[in-house]
């Protein structure tokens, strides 16, 4: 009997929290231009990303072209000439482009040198390119939660300093279940904001025949949705403390502005601080030098030529270079890209294991926003995060040693003539493809555990927070 | 005229009394030193980072020196090249920060920093080295805290905290009727508010920004001047803002979510919509492309080389030259294969003038892109600077290619004496001062075109009843 009373005034409540918010018509007005918003970043995010897919198949043709224009060439003149590959833009980016501008999608491949990524997105900016966050992502992380503060800055505020809050409490309603009701009702208000974006989403999904990656998208907006409540609580709790809705209104704005814009780029700039990593020149002199003089400095590469030299005549039984039956100019391109190679994984796997690190300290500030958990999550599932780049990168990595290899032991295989040996590359390298795969499941998954726990966390706290300021609200209607 | 005076100084009195100001000012100061700090950092690097190419290139030249002055003799001179022949010459061009770095690492990430130059180099390929960027692409993401981001986007926030409830105060305090019922004209009360605000919010936060630059090491008065006077225009058009939003709302909560929608929409909406519009009229030149291109053109001259070699008869000569033919022959093909780089690159640099052309109207879009504008150009981080370093960096080794030629023709070696001279430095030239003014007017004529605007509407909408009394 008490239980049905307390639903039946929960279900008043709610459906006079909806009439409250369906009658404001700034609220209309709002969500109105907050959907509108979100739908032209999402066109001008999926229009720009079927522009990059386009000019990446016709660069990848051209490139192919000109790789085989080379003809009869020196192979290790090839190498050094180099190809180039592009990285696929993933879909569920154009939700969330999350590092992608700040990545490049080019990279070129050649003989002893492992390069990054090339023409972000960002290059070659103006003042005006400074503006470039307004992604769908950043309306969904950014401008809800201000949605959020203006919708709701008034719930327990606005009502008291209208003596409102006072005939609710005595017309039978616990304080707790007005809370309760208020948020509910906001919860489903905002669930169907997530739909709504969901099937805008949907609709670019499934016109590109994307549907295995709905699991992802519906993981990603479930997660801004936690996100989005966490938000709503606090707000809720502020305005249940404050004492008039001006006062409610610029609390609820300080802790967007602190949570939502400064915690999120503080973070990763300490982060930094804590956990330093080389500049591009400083991390190629390292490279450049282990190459020279070895990993302590008296393994040299004349000594190590010395060597090789000496091993290869003795192995073939031969006092000089020339009697030898290969091209020893081929075994030690052979030799050094393999050692280079191993050099330039070992450092780069440094820079990464910094990264990492550096990401692990943002995620381990995400007690102090919950933006920190969620931006993480969000761009592990849309691929758009590091660890995916790296995995595009070692995958590249592979095909360019294959492919340097294949030239190295051609050139190798043939003994010098007159002058300098020439041979048709594109052949030779024929049989080497780069096919990039994107990163399964069953990877992404265990990245974003632990921010969904944190984040799950974050909602318990605020809710708990809610509930406690919501049962001091009798003593101050 | 008096009595606007005598308001704005009760205005003031009344605002530095207010509880809430000296932590506002506070708050700002430590956000000014953090961004300050976070600058002077990023300025540092840039200046290690050209510091360590200059001594990079002076090491080169001083073991070529050595080369030649204790290894060569007549036998083992094929061994040097590099230290004997000018074809070899390597320089290292970089774009040194300015004094006002510090301010805003601007566009300039985006750009490469520096170029190694050897005048048989492609052209194309002098900033290749330097377009590796292994910073965290999660920080850039995030973007800089630096003293610009500052001033665009936290600044107007606070000058609107403190001036968005300029009259709906004096209405929820019961004051409107009575000052309105004053022998005075009712935007009297608004310019002598404004005035007042301006003074005790904006002019502060100016000056905190200023004394920030300066203990960040910036020494060029005028840029200081030019950076407080740019600033002092932004934060007038901002307090026209909130008297323009908030002039005839009813209570100040509606007159605090008024500023910030209106905040919203010019700093943040605006210009990330002009940004995709342009993206759209004026797409970004395809790097990748154009590189494709390139490296067709470089196939296609290596195969227009090899016929002609072979159509060629070889060169004969009684005595050997101290510069090998082969390098003749090669200055031959890197004149050919600069020629088809320029006819290729010609397309690629309309597409990207065209970019810049609109990139330069959209400052007229809000004041907020003119802000960040005038900054970037004051800090020396601005693409302009930045492109008009790889102009002079290309031009630079086109001079050098020149310098070879009458090497080559005089059969000439580097000497040591050539070494203790010095071999040519690169030298950046900063934009004539005419060009720079212009664009930062151009720059402060878009704020003022926001603050005449602004001014029209508010003249607009306050023919008849300027302000709610009820």
């Amino acid at each position: 009997m008490m239980a049905t009373h307390t639903l039946t005034m929960l279900h008043i409540v709610v459906r006079q929290q909806w009439r409250i918010m369906a009658r404001d018509g700034r609220l209309r007005w709002l969500l109105l231009a907050l959907l509108l918003v979100f739908a032209a970043s999402l066109t001008a995010a999926a229009g720009r990303a079927n522009l990059t897919l386009a000019q990446q198949q016709r660069d990848a043709v051209s490139e192919a072209e000109v790789w085989a224009a080379q003809g009869e060439a020196n192979p290790h003149g090839a190498a050094h000439f180099g190809r180039y590959v592009y990285k696929p833009w993933p879909p569920l980016a154009v939700l969330d482009p999350g590092l992608l501008n700040h990545l490049g999608s080019t990279l070129r491949l050649e003989g002893h040198v492992q390069n990054t990524g090339r023409y972000k997105p960002t290059d070659r900016g103006f003042a005006l390119s400074r503006f470039d966050g307004l992604n769908p992502a950043a309306v969904l992380q950014t401008l809800v939660p201000l949605l959020i503060v203006f919708a709701a800055f008034t719930t327990f505020s606005g009502t008291r300093s209208r003596a409102l809050l006072a005939q609710e409490l005595g017309a039978g309603a616990s304080s707790r279940l007005l809370a309760a009701g208020r948020f509910a009702a906001f919860a489903v208000g905002l669930g169907r904001l997530a739909l709504a974006t969901g099937v805008l989403c949907a609709v670019w999904l499934g016109a590109r025949g994307d549907w295995p990656l709905f699991g992802s998208l519906l993981l990603m907006l479930g997660a801004c949705y936690v996100y989005w409540l966490v938000f709503l609580a606090l707000v809720m709790a502020i305005s249940a403390h404050a004492e008039n809705a001006g006062a409610s209104l610029l609390r609820s704005l300080g802790l967007w502005a602190v949570v939502v814009v400064l915690l999120p780029m503080l973070a990763p700039q300490l982060a930094e601080q804590r956990y330093p990593t080389p500049g591009a020149t400083a991390f190629h002199k390292a490279v450049e030098r282990e190459v020279m003089e070895g990993p302590d400095g008296h393994d040299t590469r004349d000594v190590r030529l010395g060597r090789l030299e000496a091993e290869t005549l003795k192995a073939y039984g031969v006092q000089k270079i020339a009697d030898l039956p290969i091209n020893f100019d081929g075994l030690v391109f052979e030799h050094g890209e393999q050692r280079t190679t191993g050099i330039y994984t070992r450092h780069f796997a440094q820079l990464y294991d910094d990264h990492a690190a550096q990401a692990r300290f943002s995620l381990a500030a995400s007690v102090l926003s919950p933006m920190l958990a969620l931006r993480p999550l969000s761009a592990a599932l849309a691929q758009s995060d590091l660890p995916a780049h790296r995995h595009f990168l070692e995958q590249a990595e592979r095909y360019r040693y294959a492919m340097v290899q294949a030239l190295n032991r051609d050139m190798k295989l043939h003994r010098k003539g007159n002058g300098l040996y020439t041979a048709d590359v594109n052949a030779i390298t024929a049989g080497i493809q780069f096919a990039p795969q994107s990163l399964a499941m069953r990877d992404v998954a265990p990245r974003i555990v632990q921010p969904l726990l944190i984040l799950l966390a974050w909602l318990i706290a605020a809710l708990l927070l809610l509930w406690r300021s919501a049962s001091q609200l009798g003593g101050k209607a | 005229m008096k009595s606007i005076f005598l308001i704005t100084r009760f205005e003031l009195t009344r605002l530095l009394r207010a509880r809430w100001l000296a932590p506002l000012w506070l708050g700002f100061a430590l956000v000014c030193a953090y961004a300050g700090w976070n600058g002077t950092q990023w300025s540092a690097q840039r200046l290690e980072a050209v510091e360590a190419l200059r001594l990079n290139e002076q090491k080169i030249h001083a073991d070529r020196r050595q080369q030649i002055a204790e290894k060569i003799t007549p036998e083992t001179k094929g061994r040097f090249g590099g230290a004997l022949y000018a074809t070899a010459m390597f320089f290292q061009a970089a774009l040194p920060p300015t004094s006002m770095s510090a301010l805003t690492n601007g566009a300039a990430d985006g750009y490469p920093l520096a170029a190694s130059i050897a005048p048989y180099m492609a052209s194309n390929t002098i900033f290749d080295e330097h377009l590796a960027d292994l910073a965290n692409p999660a920080v850039q993401a995030a973007g800089r805290l630096d003293l610009a981001f500052v001033l665009v986007y936290l600044f107007p926030l606070l000058v609107l905290s403190a001036s968005y409830g300029m009259w709906s105060n004096e209405r929820e305090a019961g004051m409107a009727g009575w000052l309105l019922s004053q022998p005075q004209a009712p935007w009297h009360y608004l310019a002598a508010k404004a005035a007042a605000c301006w003074l005790a919010t904006a002019l502060p936060m100016i000056l905190l920004v200023t004394a920030t630059l300066l203990l960040c090491g910036a020494r060029d008065m005028s840029g200081l001047l030019a950076c407080a006077l740019l600033a002092g225009m932004y934060g007038l058009f901002w307090i026209g803002a909130a008297i323009f939003v908030t002039q005839r709302l009813r209570t100040t909560a509606q007159a605090a979510f008024a500023c910030l929608m209106c905040w919203l929409a010019l700093v943040v909406v605006a210009p990330a919509l002009a940004l995709t519009l342009v993206d759209r009229i004026a797409p970004p030149s395809a790097s990748a492309e154009r590189v494709n291109a390139l490296r067709a053109e470089a196939m296609r001259a290596r195969a227009e080389n090899r016929a002609e070699a072979q159509r060629m008869p070889k060169m004969e000569r009684g005595v050997a030259p101290n510069i090998p033919d082969s390098l003749r022959l090669r200055g031959v093909e890197v004149d050919r294969a600069e020629r088809g780089i320029q006819a290729v690159s010609a397309r690629y640099r309309s597409e990207d003038r065209r970019r810049e052309t609109w990139m330069e109207r959209a400052r007229f879009l809000s004041p907020a892109i003119a802000l960040q504008d005038g900054l970037e150009r004051l800090s020396g981080n601005d693409a302009d600077r930045a492109l008009q370093f790889q102009q002079q960096a290309q031009r630079f080794q086109l001079t050098q290619r020149d310098l070879v030629r009458v090497y080559l023709a005089e059969d000439r070696l580097l000497t040591v004496a050539d070494y203790d001279r010095g071999l040519p430095r690169f030298v950046f030239h900063e934009q004539p001062w005419r060009q720079r003014t212009g664009a930062m007017l151009t720059d402060v004529l878009a704020i003022c075109l926001g603050l005449f605007v602004l001014g029209a509407l508010l003249y607009w909408r306050s023919r008849g009843r300027p302000l709610l009394t009820d």
